[in-house]
């Protein structure tokens, strides 16, 4: 009885606001454009400041608000790399305000809004915590094959074989759980069973932006977010037909070490992405077919992969709309697990020739958006996440595709002009199976809060938690409080100063906690002790801006870990997963960006110094660098552009497997030349171009450098 | 000159750029192995070479006994067991090797690099049972005439 009272009074509550809303309104309808080139700017958002109410803009540019209040608003326009832009609009009742907004490219990547810092729309400027954005020009210009790739130009990430390193977090835990968790549009997708990201699950081509949280964010998202959090924002369909291609092809050069050539026969790989999108009616429709196959530059380099994306966007009613995607990934491909010996470092041992194996993943989910009031909404949302990610021990076979289902319910709030609030509750059912770890099903339940309080025009509060229960059936319970704080804080004009400190968790997979497995060359125990890995991060800094042409960012970042989770391998191929205690990660980063000489040169430039060590011991942690960098110049003029990319990461200084192997830094410049026309777009691009050999994992080589030539069309 | 100068500064400029970098040293990064242990593997008792044992490879390990995989450089290929004497050579990077060993993998399981089969030092032909220290130095990093003997008789399951 009482539960059905509250139930009512939540119904009327909810109806009485959404009935007030949707009484006398207005439409705003409008274009934003890039005021240089006059080109539309498909995904601006436009807002209506003080409110949830707002719009984002078709591949036309064009945006519409259907239901605004009547009275003078400040309508906000932003946009990836640009300068956000206040206009104001003054609405009337049964009339449509027309606006055109020209937003300024921005060398200056504060001036955008991200979601990932707080679970709700921001300035990045004000953010608390470190976030680094991957625009879409970025994304396309370095035309990578994977997502992981495309991260490798973010401020403090580097990848050990597969594994991302937000400031060092990671390491590399081959079958262990990424310490990173990765979101799709706000939605987890670290498979169920090993805990990993798989960075094929989605084509770059259908990537609108990256949000890359730097540091611990359990807080926000519970378990995995330990070290940091990457947010892949997708497309989104465009409300005019719009058809989009890429085919890119390229070969493999000749190794810069002769003994390693391997083959006589041509190395080459082609990609081909097409994308659709168009509306009708209410409904806008996106719908993606991309096709990637490569024959590699080794031997157990062959891949295959298809990729099939839908997103549909439904305007149900002024005040609500349903978002639905789907992401189908096939890869067919060969197993390069390790080279035979350095003296022939393309070539496998004899027992892993041919080795191959299928891999597929899908993704979907199902968000609903309520808006109840121009200050109260809503969001509702279902996924599942079905990924066969594979061993990378040739035994895949022996598993079964691992399941992942989750819901969540969060409430947007603005009770007050300075006041911005965030709460809701996530859950989580993971369901697994193989007769490595035999049958396993979880459920993770969790409430959170997250506000923003502006404490003054020039100070800004951020602070939150989480309380998370994972419980895997007929086991354990974990429960974990996650709390963070964190304020910036603008001193003077172009100066904003920031700190957060927060914590992290992961709870252990059930593959590092029951596997029990004996391959033919490996063999693994369970481990159901293992307790989760904690994690406490500050992370403070000043973002600046100097003349509108320069930006620079320094930070300062100290990261405690507890029983971090990490493989033994023994003499006798054994492995087994077990806690390290305390282990510490303190560093430095610094990101600049400068646009000079009429915008035709543009620089940027990032650093990070890190001391990654177990504090017992006093020893560096397993696969850190100490430093990593990254450089890209650009010089751009008319219709051509040159650019480049030169990352430098120091030697790894500890590693686990092979530490009497050879280790060098990694030094990799990328090179391209583009020429832009109206609607095409040719590219050519030289990878590794000085041909430098590195390992990427042990005893795995980085590409070795190639060619290729890529036409890209918008219409 | 001087008007194009004026006129296409910037691809004057990545013109004497790029004219420069083919002047440049270039690092190539990891190069072959130039640092090795090499010698012959010696099996006797061809005879009595049980049916169990599917595959031997050469190890050089910096600690002995070994506890863990980081322990030891291991060839990736088999040695051929159908000869009596075979050629070995194994890649191994400057370091101290204090036992340089022939391991024996049975049939249908992992690899455990503590099944040794015949350890350099040990010439059951000679009677000489001593561990041998392998050194490889930037000066001398090639180490040779390491040659082990195997005896199947003495191989237990």
């Amino acid at each position: 009885m009482r539960k059905n009272i509250v139930k009512i009074i939540f119904v009327l509550f909810m109806g009485s606001a959404g009935f007030v809303y949707a009484q006398m309104s207005g439409k705003i309808t409008g274009y934003v454009f890039d005021s240089k080139t006059k080109e539309p700017l498909p995904g601006a958002n436009v807002q209506i400041e003080g409110t949830f109410i707002g719009a984002s803009c078709d591949a036309n540019g064009y945006f519409q608000i259907l239901k605004a209040s009547p009275g003078l608003f400040q309508l906000k326009a932003s946009y990836i790399g640009f300068k956000s832009k206040v206009v104001s609009v003054n609405v009337r009742i049964d009339r449509t305000e027309r606006v055109q907004v020209f937003l300024n490219p921005a060398p200056i990547e504060i001036e955008q809004i991200v979601i990932t810092g707080s679970r709700q729309p921001q300035d990045l400027a004000s953010a608390a915590a470190s976030i680094s954005v991957l625009g879409e020009n970025e994304i396309k210009r370095r035309n990578n094959f994977r997502i992981d790739e495309a991260l490798l130009s973010v401020p403090g990430v580097t990848m050990v074989g597969e594994n991302i390193n937000i400031r060092g977090g990671s390491g590399y835990n081959r079958l262990g759980g990424s310490r990173t968790l990765v979101l799709l549009d706000d939605v987890p997708i670290l498979n169920s069973d090993l805990g990993e990201a798989n960075w094929s699950i989605l084509p770059v081509s259908e990537i609108e932006h990256i949000e890359v949280l730097k540091g611990a964010a359990s807080s926000l998202y519970g378990s995995g977010a330990l070290s940091g959090v990457v947010n892949i924002i997708t497309k989104n369909p465009s409300k005019h037909h719009s058809l989009s291609f890429r085919q890119t092809s390229g070969f493999y050069d000749k190794p810069s070490v002769p003994q390693w050539k391997w083959t006589n026969k041509l190395l080459y790989f082609n990609k081909t992405d097409v994308s659709y999108s168009n509306s009708v009616g209410p409904v806008g429709l996106r719908l993606a077919v991309s096709h990637h196959q490569s024959t590699g530059d080794r031997q157990n380099g062959y891949l295959n992969r298809w990729y099939l994306t839908g997103k549909a966007h439904w305007q149900i009613s002024d005040q609500s709309t349903l978002t639905l995607f789907s992401t189908y990934s096939n890869e067919d491909r060969e197993l390069f697990l390790q080279w035979l010996e350095q003296n022939q470092a393309l070539r496998v041992p004899p027992t892993d020739l041919n080795n191959r194996f299928k891999l597929t993943g899908y993704v979907g989910y199902a968000v609903y958006h309520k808006l109840f009031s121009p200050t109260f909404s809503s969001k509702i949302r279902l996924s599942y996440n079905q990924q066969l990610v594979g061993m990378p021990f040739n035994i895949t076979s022996a598993f079964t595709p691992a399941l992942g289902l989750s819901g969540e319910v969060q409430f947007n709030w603005l009770p007050h002009a300075d006041h911005s609030l965030s709460f809701g509750l996530d859950y989580k059912h993971d369901n697994v199976a193989s007769q490595y770890y035999g049958k396993r099903s979880a459920n993770g339940i969790s409430p959170y809060i997250q506000e923003i309080w502006q404490i003054s025009r020039l100070l800004q509060l951020n602070a939150g938690m989480r309380i998370d229960t994972y419980t895997l059936v007929g086991d354990s319970v974990e429960a974990q409080l996650s709390p963070k704080i964190g304020f910036s804080y603008q001193p003077v004009y172009g100066s904003i100063l920031h700190f957060s400190v927060g914590r992290g968790f992961r709870a252990a997979t059930v593959v590092e906690r029951f596997i029990s497995a004996g391959s033919k060359d490996f063999k693994a125990l369970p481990n159901p002790d293992l307790q989760p890995e904690r994690s406490v991060l500050f992370d403070a800094g000043i973002r600046q801006k100097i003349n509108d042409v320069a930006y620079a960012e320094l930070s300062l970042f100290s990261s405690t870990y507890k029983n971090l989770i990490e493989p033994t391998l023994a003499s006798d191929l054994t492995a087994q997963f077990i806690n390290y205690p305390k282990s510490r990660i303190q560093g430095i980063e610094t990101d600049f960006r400068w646009q000079m000489w009429k915008d035709r040169l543009s620089l940027h430039a990032s650093a990070t110094w890190m001391d990654p060590r177990e504090v017992e011991s006093n020893k560096p942690l397993f696969y850190r660098p100490r430093f990593i960098s990254y450089f890209t110049p650009s010089f751009t003029y008319g219709s051509f552009v040159f650019e480049t990319d030169f990352r430098y990461q120091g030697r790894i200084q500890r590693v686990a497997i092979y530490p009497l192997d050879e280790r060098v830094p990694t030094k990799v410049w990328n090179v391209r030349f583009i020429y832009q026309m109206k609607h095409l777009n040719f590219q050519f691009n030289i990878r590794n171009a000085f041909n430098y050999n590195y390992t990427v994992s042990e005893r795995v080589l980085g590409e070795i450098r190639n060619f290729s030539l890529s036409v890209n069309g918008d219409f | 000159m001087r008007r194009a100068y004026k006129k296409y500064p910037g691809f004057i400029f990545l013109i004497v750029a790029l004219s420069v970098l083919p002047g440049c040293e270039i690092d190539h990064g990891l190069d072959i192995m130039k640092s090795k242990i090499t010698g012959d593997i010696i099996f006797l008792n061809p005879d009595k070479r049980p049916d169990y044992v599917e595959s031997v490879r050469i190890v050089a390990a910096v600690k002995f006994p070994f506890t863990s995989l980081s322990d030891v450089v291991f060839m990736n290929t088999s040695i051929n067991l159908s000869k009596e004497k075979s050629v070995y050579e194994i890649p191994a990077p400057i370091s101290t090797y204090q036992v340089v060993a022939a391991v024996w993998k049975k049939k249908g399981q992992a690899w455990n690099y503590t099944n040794l089969l015949g350890i350099y030092g040990f010439n059951p032909l000679s009677g000489q049972f001593e561990f041998k220290k392998v050194i490889l130095t930037k000066s001398d990093p090639v180490a040779q005439g390491i040659d082990i003997y195997c005896d199947w008789s003495t191989l237990r399951p």
